[in-house]
């Protein structure tokens, strides 16, 4: 598994689970979680058949800033609940129906449609996050329209209309996002949590910068800064520098940003961090089990230096066991 | 193998093989005692000329001989910052497991990545020359497997940087 | 009365045959003038001017500062180096083979002085050096390491 998925495959396995036409209702309390401190509740609270999914997020505050209600209400409307379970921030509630009781169900009847819905719902996580980014690239369309009519050369210099927005989706790391009338600039900053990670960290990011050059010319432009925060997001307070930090800058170009682009782009760019720091975790864990190897390799290599074991058993000539020392 | 490499080893071989006439030395200061006298160092007639082999500033090999003990100091090649991460690893890795190398000292000493303390009750357990031939064949692997992780550590983040940008295209 | 733990006193240290220091064990040798090396030093850099490598070797060698200061020792073995370094390799053989035993067992110490500092470690004269060890070892066998690791008085 080169690159993760988008979706919580956990999730979706539930979902698709009880949704079947022939599922039988039974009750669930299960707590799910995802990257970046992210947990989703599924439970039947009232009843087998009333699914309720919950979603807890750190940053929703940051995401409420950017539009994320508006979102919910376009993706999710028939289900979102007005207010979500103590404890998280969003709640979806999928009934499928009492006959018995006459409450009808909410959810689609045919087939193709409840996959649809269940996709739907494992992106729960990926859609939330997607607001903002979907402001910055409206706002990116607006800017560049401007632009064009302003008839701009294209390198004039930032106008400093738009905001920078900051998602704080973790204890110590954020997203930065800031549209302008060319391209729109997404910055992670991210925590090596000891020396190795950093340094894995920096050759992974290395080539990050590099691949573009080398082999994927229309791939975004990325920068990489240590320690120091890159310049667009300097004036951003709060911001922290150290050995143990990283920036990366993702330049998303117009081509990215094409309308049937768009949607993949949002999702492919909030798996980077996670990526990133699997991949850098995987290759911690081959180097040890490299290691391991040539240990072993090693220890056999020194114990060749053992004389070969003298005490070979001694028999006599009728065949009996020749112990010293036994009475 | 290199150029400089073979006179290293071979320098290395020679002087290991010179220094590796131990023999049991009960302590002259603490009765009933029986310790490396080049770990100790509490008797000067004991302790013997150091010997330092090195290839560079980098790479060099201090053997401490002593009556009853050896201690042999590795430094092993860090070009990059990457090197010196994977030498670290590796030489805390190798001295984690020191129960099971018998020779190997489970704390290099200052200004060296790893350390064997080789003592007389070793030498009349194991073979002499195949002692030797371990530090050698150790020294050869190190260097060999750590620009091996190094070139396929930058291979690996190549391709995870390509899979990761190509769907943007 | 009992100021003193009697038990706790180490009465070794009032035995002065029970310890022996490095210098104790260190036998007399001659002491040393700086300006001698210097001369030396001069003497040396003509004869490696005029090309007589050999017979530069045998003065570098004859007469190791013993007795010297740091300094000395320090000035002497860049003497040293400076002749070793000027020889060409397909010559090292011959010249070894023209030494004298004790010569060699000084030539053997030099050269792990030599690796041990950093003028030797540097500029690729280690790379130099080490085909002196090698050449040294093949010719003379591995009695001039084992004189210089039990020899007291260093270079």
């Amino acid at each position: 598994m080169l690159l993760l998925q988008y979706h919580n495959l956990l999730l979706q396995t539930i979902l698709t689970e009880r949704l079947a036409i022939d599922a039988s209702p039974s009750s669930i309390d299960q707590i799910v979680s995802d990257f970046d401190n992210v947990a989703f509740h599924i439970s039947t609270p009232e009843r087998k058949s009333s699914i309720l999914i919950s979603l807890y997020i750190k940053c929703f505050n940051d995401l409420q800033k950017y539009g994320v209600e508006e979102l919910l209400q376009r993706k999710y409307g028939d289900y979102l609940l007005p207010t979500p379970e103590y404890g998280y921030n969003v709640s979806l509630m999928l009934d499928l129906g009492d006959k018995e009781a006459g409450i009808p169900s909410n959810i689609p009847e045919e087939a193709e449609a409840r996959q649809d819905l269940i996709n739907e719902i494992a992106l729960l996580k990926r859609n939330v996050i997607a607001a903002p980014f979907e402001i910055a690239f409206d706002k990116f369309d607006q800017l560049s329209a401007e632009a064009a009519e302003k008839s701009l050369e294209l390198y004039v210099p930032e106008d400093s209309g738009a905001e920078v927005m900051a998602i704080h989706y973790r204890d110590e790391e954020s997203i930065f996002i800031k549209p302008s009338h060319d391209r729109v600039t997404v910055i992670f900053s991210t925590i090596f949590k000891d020396e190795t990670d950093r340094v894995f960290g920096k050759v992974f990011l290395q080539e990050f910068v590099d691949a573009r050059r080398r082999a994927i010319q229309n791939a975004p432009q990325v920068l990489y800064s240590h320690k120091e925060p890159p310049l667009e997001i300097r004036h951003v307070p709060g911001l922290k520098t150290g050995d143990d930090i990283g920036y990366a800058t993702f330049v998303l170009f117009p081509r990215h940003l094409a309308p049937q682009r768009r949607q993949n782009c949002i999702s492919h760019i909030q798996i980077f961090r996670d990526y990133f720091h699997y991949h850098i975790k995987c290759s911690k864990a081959y180097m040890h089990s490299r290691m391991r190897y040539r240990v072993s390799e090693f220890l056999k290599v020194l114990n060749r230096a053992k004389p070969e074991n003298a005490e070979k058993e001694k028999k006599t000539a009728s065949g009996r066991r020749f112990e010293i020392g036994r009475r | 193998m290199s150029q400089s490499l073979r006179p290293y080893l071979s320098a290395v071989r020679a002087s290991l093989a010179v220094a590796l006439t131990l023999e049991d030395f009960a302590s002259q200061t603490v009765e009933r005692h029986n310790t490396p006298e080049v770990e100790v160092r509490t008797s000067a007639e004991a302790l013997l000329n150091s010997m330092m082999i090195s290839r560079n500033e980098h790479e060099r090999v201090l053997i401490e001989p002593s009556i009853n003990s050896v201690r042999v100091s590795i430094s092993i090649k860090q070009a990059d910052e990457i090197e010196r991460i994977l030498v670290h690893q590796f030489s805390r890795f190798l001295t984690g497991r020191a129960e099971a190398f018998y020779i190997l000292r489970r704390k290099p000493i200052p200004g060296y990545d790893i350390s064997f303390l080789i003592t007389n009750s070793h030498t009349s357990t194991m073979l002499k020359h195949k002692l030797v031939d371990f530090i050698i064949e150790f020294m050869e692997e190190v260097d060999k497997e750590i620009s091996e992780m190094k070139l396929f550590l930058n291979a690996r983040a190549r391709f995870v940087a390509e899979a990761y940008l190509t769907p943007f295209d | 009365m009992s100021e003193i733990n009697w038990r706790r006193i180490n009465i070794d240290q009032y035995d002065p045959d029970s310890f022996m220091s490095a210098e104790e064990l260190l036998p007399p040798v001659p002491p040393v003038v700086a300006a001698d090396y210097a001369n030396l030093a001069q003497l040396v850099r003509g004869l490696l001017s005029k090309g007589d490598i050999s017979q530069a070797l045998i003065t570098a060698l004859e007469n190791p500062p013993y007795g010297g200061d740091e300094i000395v020792k320090a000035s002497h073995l860049k003497t040293v180096l400076e002749v070793l370094t000027a020889t060409k390799s397909s010559d090292i053989t011959s010249l070894v083979e023209s030494l004298s035993q004790e010569q060699q067992t000084t030539l053997i110490k030099y050269l792990y002085k030599g690796m041990s500092s950093i003028l030797g470690q540097s500029n690729g004269n280690a790379g130099i050096l080490l085909t002196w060890f090698q050449k040294t070892i093949d010719t003379t066998g591995s009695g001039p390491i084992v004189r210089h690791i039990s020899d007291r008085r260093t270079v």
